[in-house]
């Protein structure tokens, strides 16, 4: 469902990255892990039309998306989370999830100010069912910006989810959190996947990436090294050199 | 209720009011409409602008020019000053309203003095520096809004229309778009907003309602001079619009009363009144930068 062929991109003569290629299948969950600064949260940039590569090129169910509009690609059905929380801080928990549902209403905005509209209510179900997926119900009237971290990465979850996506990308969504807050985002993930929805995550937390990952890509200094399931990357002397460094011979 | 009822009090100002009283009622209820527009931009969309002041003269220049020049009635100006403030406005503004921040504002501050440039260079359709006289009372079927008490009521409909207009676009989907382009961009593309498109939007409607309020100025003082629109009155409609609490329209409406009545009841400070209006305005920024209306409700 997703394709991406030989993405490269250089930020003043630093190549970020160079020639990536991966695909993800329906319903799958692929993890996308590798060191830091390796290319890992760029490349979401790119796939989700933030930044346009020098090259190469990303299908999504058979349309091409390389540097399409960030609004487009959501609306095609991938939809993301930023690893460092990008909330609407001003807006109350409920409101950062009427507006990726609001927005795939029919209906006017001018309809709505005279409230001719109805696709009012079944924003605000929409809303109110991501809600209550993360378990933040109680809070739906907070600032965002007052909520803890925790909190706050499942309201970055429930915000990805409530723009109905097939394909959603997770850039580390267990960064940060407790042990027990771990496993519960590690479950919610999970649920996302019973639905249906494909899911790309890179995740620095080992465990949470091997228990939902059926295949791994494993990326360094822009590169894909490594891909297959756990067991074979974690097998694998390119990967481990990435992590850890040549090991010094006898 | 309480909303509409307070729209009322004032209504009944006439009753008990000196005609020197309506006419700085009528102002405040004319700039409480420009400045209503600039709080859609600037509280709601985060864009602080500069231009609001000569978006309003387009508004009572095209009134002025409309309703001396031609024998159109005269409430068929208002429609006119509505487009032509969001035509100026949105074609001119939209280009800049991409950048960010300060870039934004020193752009609008270029837009302001091209609208005074243009109204007091471009003779020939503006009479330059020479103004437009003789602008007709305000009349609808033959009936002359012309004395005080009678402008001041329509004054004063008009500013409840333009609150209340407000108060629906801010509670609607596109008010909820516009605070969270006001908080994050990008996160707001990547969930579906049409950001550009928001900001566009928000532009037109600032420019609109300042053309709306142009539109009475040229009735209420019945003469227009480029030099009633120049970045002074720009800065004052932004500080109205962020004195209040810069996401509450009530706020709003309360600063405009407060500080374009100021004239009047800092009186007694006599020749010093300038000076105890700015130190209004240092301690209010200093003691409640959020704005008076939030420093006196807790936020949930």
């Amino acid at each position: 469902m997703l394709t991406v062929s030989d993405i490269r991109l250089s930020f003043r003569g630093v190549k970020a990255l160079d020639g990536v290629s991966l695909t993800i299948e329906p319903g799958e969950a692929l993890g996308i892990i590798g060191p830091n600064g390796s290319g890992k949260s760029t490349l979401f940039n790119v796939v989700s039309g933030i930044y346009k590569p020098d090259a190469g090129s990303v299908v999504f169910q058979g349309r091409t998306i390389t540097g399409v509009d960030p609004r487009a690609i959501v609306a095609a059905g991938l939809a993301r989370t930023y690893q460092n929380k990008r909330l609407f801080g001003s807006l109350t928990v409920l409101e950062n999830l009427l507006v990726p549902a609001m927005r795939t209403q029919r209906g006017s905005w001018l309809s709505d100010m005279f409230g001719l509209d109805a696709g009012r209510n079944a924003g605000e179900a929409k809303a109110r069912e991501a809600l209550a997926f993360v378990g933040l119900e109680d809070l739906a009237d907070v600032e965002a910006r007052s909520l803890a971290y925790g909190q706050q990465n499942r309201l970055e979850l429930a915000r990805a989810l409530a723009c109905d996506p097939v394909l959603l990308m997770l850039d580390e969504p267990a960064a940060g959190l407790s042990p027990s807050e771990r496993s519960d985002m590690r479950g919610l993930i999970e649920r996302i996947r019973g639905r249906g929805i494909a899911i790309a995550l890179v995740e620095h937390d080992m465990r949470v990436v091997m228990q939902l990952c059926s295949r791994l890509v494993v990326l360094d200094h822009g590169t894909v090294i490594a891909a297959g399931t756990p067991e074979e990357v974690t097998d694998n002397a390119a990967v481990v050199e990435a992590y850890f460094g040549t090991p010094i011979d006898d | 209720m309480i909303r509409p009822l307070l729209f009322a009090l004032a209504a009944l100002l006439p009753l008990f009011g000196s005609d020197y009283l309506l006419e700085i009622g009528s102002f405040v209820a004319i700039q409480s409409i420009s400045v209503i527009g600039l709080g859609i931009l600037t509280g709601f969309a985060g864009r602080i602008s500069l231009a609001q002041g000569g978006l309003y003269g387009i508004g009572a220049y095209t009134t002025a020019l409309l309703v001396t020049g031609t024998h159109i009635p005269p409430l068929l100006a208002l429609p006119a000053a509505i487009l032509a403030a969001m035509l100026v406005g949105t074609v001119l503004g939209s280009p800049a309203i991409r950048l960010s921040g300060l870039y934004f504002v020193m752009s609008t501050i270029g837009l302001q003095q091209i609208i005074w440039i243009v109204l007091i260079h471009w003779s020939a359709l503006t009479n330059g520096p020479m103004g437009v006289r003789g602008i007709p009372a305000l009349s609808v079927a033959g009936f002359a809004f012309a004395s005080p008490a009678r402008f001041y009521l329509v004054a004063v409909v008009f500013a409840a229309a333009s609150f209340f207009l407000a108060r629906r676009v801010v509670a609607s989907r596109f008010g909820l778009f516009l605070r969270a382009v006001s908080d994050d961009e990008l996160s707001s593309a990547t969930s579906g907003v049409r950001v550009v498109r928001t900001k566009v939007l928000a532009l037109a409607l600032a420019s609109g309602w300042a053309g709306a309020a142009g539109f009475l100025h040229a009735f209420f003082l019945r003469f227009v001079h480029p030099d009633m629109f120049t970045l002074d009155l720009s800065v004052v409609e932004l500080t109205m619009a962020m004195f209040g609490g810069y996401r509450s329209l009530d706020g709003m409406m309360i600063a405009t009363v407060i500080l374009g009545s100021a004239s009047e009841y800092l009186r007694p400070f006599g020749q010093f009144r300038l000076v105890v209006y700015g130190a209004i305005l240092l301690l209010t920024m200093m003691l409640a930068p959020r704005g008076i209306l939030a420093a006196f409700t807790r936020r949930r």
